[in-house]
């Protein structure tokens, strides 16, 4: 017995040497980017690895100021902000519809809303642009919007949907006793509740209208309508990038998602301990 | 109510018929309604619609390209001037620029307009994907345009058409001829083997590579990770040097030509001979391009073979490596049958004009293409050293830098041959490309490669 002790511990170490590295190679390109946007064009082309030998930032006045990321970052934060406020509602209130009645079509309904999860979005792009462009939907400022909380929907359901069916009944049927109204236990009861859930779909419908590309460089033609991840292929030339000023920008780009991130983080760890009926 | 509920479903046919139709109508009832009503009316109807009226509506061309606002290439700046004067001689015509920097998002977008036949009045396009529109007929065909001005159809240089023609039309104009195979060398380096000239021959070019290798310099800097940059940068050239034009012209039309033809064969023999010679770096299959530079601005490469559109980095290396950089074209080989003057080039994109747009704004955009592309145009391009597609003789040649007078000077001889994936199908590039770097790394030999780009060949066929 004695003997496995120093083993296992020998086995601990090199189980967390290896993560540790696996850790490193995840964070690193995002170190790499940091410190390589304080450098510059000519010190990035001949060692890309190095460390700037006199940071500065003026990559990043380049990239806010002359490559006008202010417009994008606009049009990005109103289309993530809307998209984010319009999908929870929209999902919470679908979600509970089907996870607490019983009516005709309900299955089908649930199908119809997780099959819009099977659809690649590059299939979507002629569709959807012959549509818009015969509806007149073109290039307008609330083109992307609609698209976008179409396309965010079914996840959130899906995960809404499961979630409120593991709160028990009962917690409703108390409310009833109570007096509560349908809506009041389900904006003041449920949806406290779900908070781990909301949170999840935040993150989640933020960050991907936060970085959507696809739609936006085919739906909209107006430089102030497009999102961030467009704007950034601006730093691109048609023979040469301008890396350095591209990183710059990245990190800009990071920065509200990382917050976004970091507001609803805790409330996921929070509803995990959660709970009113145990056991 | 009955003749109403007719009176309704009349409408909602006429409406159902499309717009269409009901253009038509309106100019019909256009014309009626002129004669109609009395005298007082008639001025201000006339006034909408008469053709002086429509003098002063400003028409609206749309162009899409890859350069971004900001971008500071020279092309991006010049088209951005020369589009500022157009601008300012031409107020009824206005130019609506969509710029998208990313190639591969640009090719999306465009694709996308393509298949919905909403492709923009100008834009800018390759030539490969060119003839892909010009065969669903989304793209108009350019050749009146071009035949009604023949000073300026004349002035473009003889081969810039070829890559931007399919099925005898012309869909696009050139707006500048690039060399996609330049061979940027360190003299420097070369002189410390004991050659004080680029090698004139394909056997002493292997002497020099050996030598520099000796020194403990690589010889060539491949950067192959995009695969793009083996085929179109070295292949294209080399395989031409072997085969003769009139190999690939009839590759081409499949006229009889095959891939595994001896001369093809030879030249992925003499590329993977360099790469068993340990010609490049070992880890060329894992950079780019940019990175196949860096290696060269560090001293630690004695040369790397990109398309002219290098030049402006090489000019920003540091001042010692650029000032050793002189260019090249590769050497004739032995029993060839291409011209050892002649380098892969070509227009490779150019302005093509949506067959949507073109039907009514015609004159216009005939006006904003020859802005675009034309004597004003092209020496201001000449004036920031950048090869250009339309001939100018005398420009100021003192902002130029000096490797680009060089490359100026060695293209001024060099006849352009075709370059390989702006011809052939894309499937079939990318089997040659992927090919490629196995045959760099010895994963295939060149009769097994040869043999594998024929089927695909034929499978296109």
């Amino acid at each position: 017995m004695s003997i496995r002790q120093p083993f296992r511990k020998l086995g601990k170490l090199a189980f967390n040497v290896g993560m540790a590295i696996f850790s490193f190679a995840c964070v690193f390109p995002i170190i790499w980017i940091i410190y390589s946007s304080l450098k510059t064009k000519d010190e990035f082309m001949l060692n890309a690895v190095k460390l700037p030998a006199h940071p500065e930032f003026r990559n990043y006045y380049k990239a806010f100021v002359e490559g006008k990321m202010a417009h994008y970052f606009i049009s990005s934060g109103l289309n993530s902000v809307i998209a984010v406020v319009v999908v929870v509602f929209l999902s919470f209130c679908a979600a509970y519809a089907l996870s607490r009645f019983r009516f005709r079509f309900r299955n089908a309904i649930y199908t119809f809303f997780i099959a819009g999860m099977l659809i690649p979005v590059y299939g979507l792009l002629v569709p959807l642009f012959l549509q818009f462009k015969q509806f007149g939907l073109y290039d307008k400022f609330y083109t992307l919007i609609i698209p976008y909380i179409a396309i965010r929907l079914p996840l959130p359901i899906f995960l809404l949907e499961s979630y409120i069916r593991s709160v028990p009944v009962e917690l409703d049927e108390a409310a009833h006793m109570d007096g509560a109204s349908k809506f009041y236990s389900m904006t003041r009861i449920l949806f406290p509740i779900c908070r781990p859930a909301i949170a999840t779909i935040v993150i989640l419908v933020f960050l991907d209208t936060w970085n959507e590309f696809p739609f936006s460089l085919v739906l909209v033609t107006n430089e102030a309508f497009k999102t961030l991840p467009v704007g950034l292929t601006n730093f691109y030339g048609q023979y040469t990038s301008d890396y350095t000023t591209l990183m710059a920008a990245m990190v800009l780009s990071i920065l509200p998602v990382l917050a976004v991130y970091l507001a609803f983080y805790k409330y996921i760890i929070q509803g995990m301990t959660a709970g009113a009926v145990k056991g | 109510m009955k003749a109403n509920r007719v009176k309704m479903t009349g409408l909602s046919v006429a409406l159902a018929v499309g717009m269409s139709v009901l253009a038509g109508c309106g100019g019909d009832n256009n014309n009626s309604n002129n004669t109609a009503p009395s005298n007082s009316a008639n001025p201000e109807v006339n006034a909408s619609s008469e053709p002086s009226a429509s003098a002063q509506e400003p028409v609206k061309v749309t162009f899409m390209n890859m350069w971004p606002k900001d971008s500071t290439e020279n092309i991006a700046t010049t088209v951005r001037a020369e589009l500022a004067k157009f601008q300012a001689d031409h107020p009824n015509i206005i130019v609506e620029e969509e710029s998208i920097g990313d190639q591969n998002a640009y090719y999306t977008k465009l694709k996308t307009l393509a298949a919905s036949n909403e492709l923009p009045d100008i834009f800018i396009s390759k030539g490969s994907e060119l003839a892909m529109f010009a065969k669903n007929e989304t793209v108009a065909p350019l050749d009146d345009l071009l035949s009604a001005d023949a000073d300026w159809k004349n002035g473009f240089l003889p081969s810039s058409f070829n890559d931007l023609s399919s099925g005898g039309h012309t869909y696009g104009v050139p707006f500048s001829m690039l060399a996609t195979s330049v061979i940027y060398y360190n003299k420097q380096f070369f002189a410390d083997a004991g050659f004080s000239s680029f090698p004139q021959t394909w056997a002493e070019l292997e002497t020099a590579i050996a030598k520099i290798k000796e020194n403990g310099i690589t010889p060539i800097a491949l950067g192959n990770k995009e695969q793009w940059v083996a085929e179109s940068c070295i292949l294209s050239a080399l395989g031409d040097r072997f085969t003769g034009t009139d190999w690939f012209t009839s590759i081409n039309d499949k006229s009889g030509a095959k891939f595994t033809d001896a001369d093809f064969v030879n030249s992925l023999e003499a590329f993977q001979s360099l790469a068993k010679q340990g010609a490049f770096n070992k880890d060329m299959n894992s950079i780019n391009n940019d990175q196949q530079k860096t290696l060269y601005f560090n001293g630690k490469a004695a040369m790397f073979m990109e398309g002219s559109w290098a030049i402006g980095s090489v000019m920003a290396a540091p001042k010692e490596i650029a000032d050793n950089t002189e260019v090249a074209v590769l050497p004739s080989v032995e029993g060839g049958k291409g011209n050892a003057m002649a380098t892969s080039g070509g227009a490779g994109s150019g302005y093509a004009v949506g067959v949507k747009g073109y039907g009514e704004k015609k004159d216009a955009i005939a006006k904003v293409l020859k802005a675009l592309s034309g004597e004003g145009f092209a020496k201001s391009m000449a004036e920031k050293g950048e090869p250009v597609a339309f001939t100018v003789t005398d420009y100021d040649k003192s902002n130029v830098s000096p490797l680009a007078v060089k490359y100026a000077e060695l293209s001024s001889q060099l006849q352009f041959t075709p370059i390989y994936d702006s011809y052939l199908n894309p499937a079939l590039v990318s089997v040659m490309n992927a090919g490629l770097q196995d045959l760099l790394i010895n994963g295939v030999t060149p009769e097994a490669l040869a043999k594998k780009i024929q089927a695909e060949y034929e499978k296109t066929n």
